[in-house]
């Protein structure tokens, strides 16, 4: 306490900025923590369902049992696209296609742009711990700088080069680089975890929309 | 055939989360800045302080660490007592009429402005001189002024003195607080013996306090302790020392360890093996 309340002016703005982003980055990282995961746990229990049933329109009608899961929100705008080129091309009965081989490219843009979405937003703020994790320990090491020099500036009015002189001002100095830390490491540390997470459903997603083709595909051909 | 439309991703508010971030900081400051455990009551022992020139004793006598000789408020209280209690009493039993006669205008001669009044006032100084046995009533009103100032003179020393008293006591008072040289006994407050001085442990703990050094940018917090067992041998020389709790500080710890360490043999020869258990409070220590 008394080494934040001695520290100089800027090296108080200095703190505040980094409290600031330490502030926000855990902020996200609660918020991250709560939207990936639960994409995680709706994403496997969809996966289960969707090999466990035979019928797509059957998948279809329980999708809102899986409000976070990706891989849901693949399946929907991919039969979304199905059902659009059946009415298109006149089908009507449920579960039986009429398309020509080509028109599968619909439905895989359809899913691409899907996944692009929900890559997007489970990527959504992520790049502010990324931020944090570069810059704040910059961010409080400048503070220390100048600190230091405030420091030295001081050592060379006093004329005494003591430890009792020096130590009390690069202590002070020095907290800033400590809380510049204190805010880097767990934003680092978040920013990784949740990207490799973000990577894993991403990777889901892909073999997802491969199999989803597939079974379009193969339906397409039996019809 | 149709989907139903996609459910609402109930979505936590970044804001609330900003708010929880918040609070989540505010208690880490909190924890780290001592605030919980600076508030707890930490019972405070009373402090002696203990003059380490005066080697310490085996059995003390009953009396205060901090006591020896008496202090130099005293030492000027009393003589201002003793001072002005003779005066009234020799010159004017003595003297009769010359030399009392002129000590009354004294008070008039104001030096630094002689004004003519001054100088008026003092003409009649010789007039009682020049015939003092041929007027009766004269002689009787001088005697009467006489022995009015003598009188007066009396109660001026006798509140003076009463003020020295007064003055002496209150300073005793001061010192008894917890300041150096109370005046009481040089001994141990529980002292049954008959040596005059301190016991062993208590002057090492003050022999303690003085080496012991931490800077006040390495606190941390205020409320550690540590209890060190130490030994000395009979001739002074330190055998060992373990910590029996440890304040969980390292830096405090080591400070502790600085303090013992710096001086291996002690000043004085116990006479005996010492072994004592010495319970290091920060606080006390800072004090």
């Amino acid at each position: 306490m008394e080494l934040i309340s001695g520290a100089g002016l800027v090296v108080k703005l200095v703190l505040l900025i980094l409290v600031g982003f330490s502030l926000l980055s855990w902020a996200i990282i609660f918020l991250k923590f709560r939207v990936i995961y639960s994409a995680i746990g709706d994403s496997n229990r969809f996966q289960q369902f969707f090999w466990n049933k035979r019928r797509l329109d059957a998948i279809g009608q329980k999708l809102r049992d899986f409000p976070h899961a990706p891989t849901a929100a693949l399946f929907r705008d991919g039969y979304q696209e199905l059902i659009r080129h059946q009415r298109e091309n006149g089908g009507d009965e449920p579960g039986l296609f009429n398309m020509e081989t080509g028109q599968t490219e619909n439905i895989a843009r359809a899913l691409r742009r899907a996944t692009n979405q929900e890559i997007q937003r489970l990527e959504r703020y992520l790049p502010f711990l990324a931020t944090t994790g570069s810059t704040a320990p910059f961010i409080g090491l400048f503070g220390t700088v100048w600190g230091i020099m405030d420091s030295f500036q001081g050592i060379g009015k006093t004329g005494s080069a003591s430890l009792a002189v020096v130590a009390p001002g690069i202590s002070e100095a020095l907290v800033a680089t400590a809380i510049g830390l204190v805010a880097a490491i767990p934003a680092v540390v978040a920013y990784n975890h949740f990207i490799s997470k973000v990577n894993v459903l991403s990777g889901e997603m892909d073999s997802f929309s491969q199999e989803f083709l597939n079974i379009v595909g193969r339906m397409l051909r039996r019809s | 055939m149709t989907i139903p439309p996609p459910p609402p991703r109930n979505e936590p508010n970044l804001f609330w989360l900003l708010a929880i971030s918040l609070a989540l900081h505010v208690a880490v400051f909190l924890v780290f800045s001592g605030v919980f455990f600076n508030g707890r009551h930490i019972e405070r022992r009373p402090v002696y302080y203990v003059d380490l020139s005066k080697m310490p004793v085996l059995n003390p006598q009953a009396g205060r660490p901090d006591g020896g000789p008496a202090p130099k408020a005293k030492k000027t209280a009393k003589p201002k007592a003793a001072v002005p209690a003779p005066k009234p009493a020799a010159p004017p039993a003595k003297t009769k009429k010359p030399k009392t006669v002129p000590a009354a205008p004294k008070p008039t001669k104001p030096k630094p402005t002689p004004s003519k009044t001054a100088t008026k006032a003092a003409k009649p100084k010789p007039q009682p001189a020049q015939s003092p046995a041929s007027t009766g009533q004269n002689y009787q009103s001088v005697q009467e002024k006489l022995a009015a100032m003598r009188e007066k003179q009396q109660r001026q020393q006798e509140l003076a003195a009463l003020k020295n008293k007064i003055a002496a006591l209150s300073g005793d008072a001061g010192t008894d607080s917890g300041s150096h040289g109370s005046g009481a006994p040089l001994g141990m407050p529980d002292g049954k013996g008959d040596e005059i001085g301190v016991d062993q442990q208590t002057w090492l703990r003050a022999f303690y306090k003085e080496n012991w050094s931490l800077s006040k940018y390495q606190v941390t917090r205020l409320d550690l302790e540590a209890t060190v067992s130490i030994t000395y041998n009979s001739e002074g020389h330190l055998i060992n020392y373990r910590f029996v709790k440890s304040s969980g500080d390292s830096t405090f710890d080591d400070s502790l360890k600085r303090a013992i360490l710096k001086d291996r043999i002690l000043p004085f020869k116990p006479g005996r093996t010492l072994q004592l258990d010495v319970v290091f409070n920060l606080k006390d220590l800072m004090d």
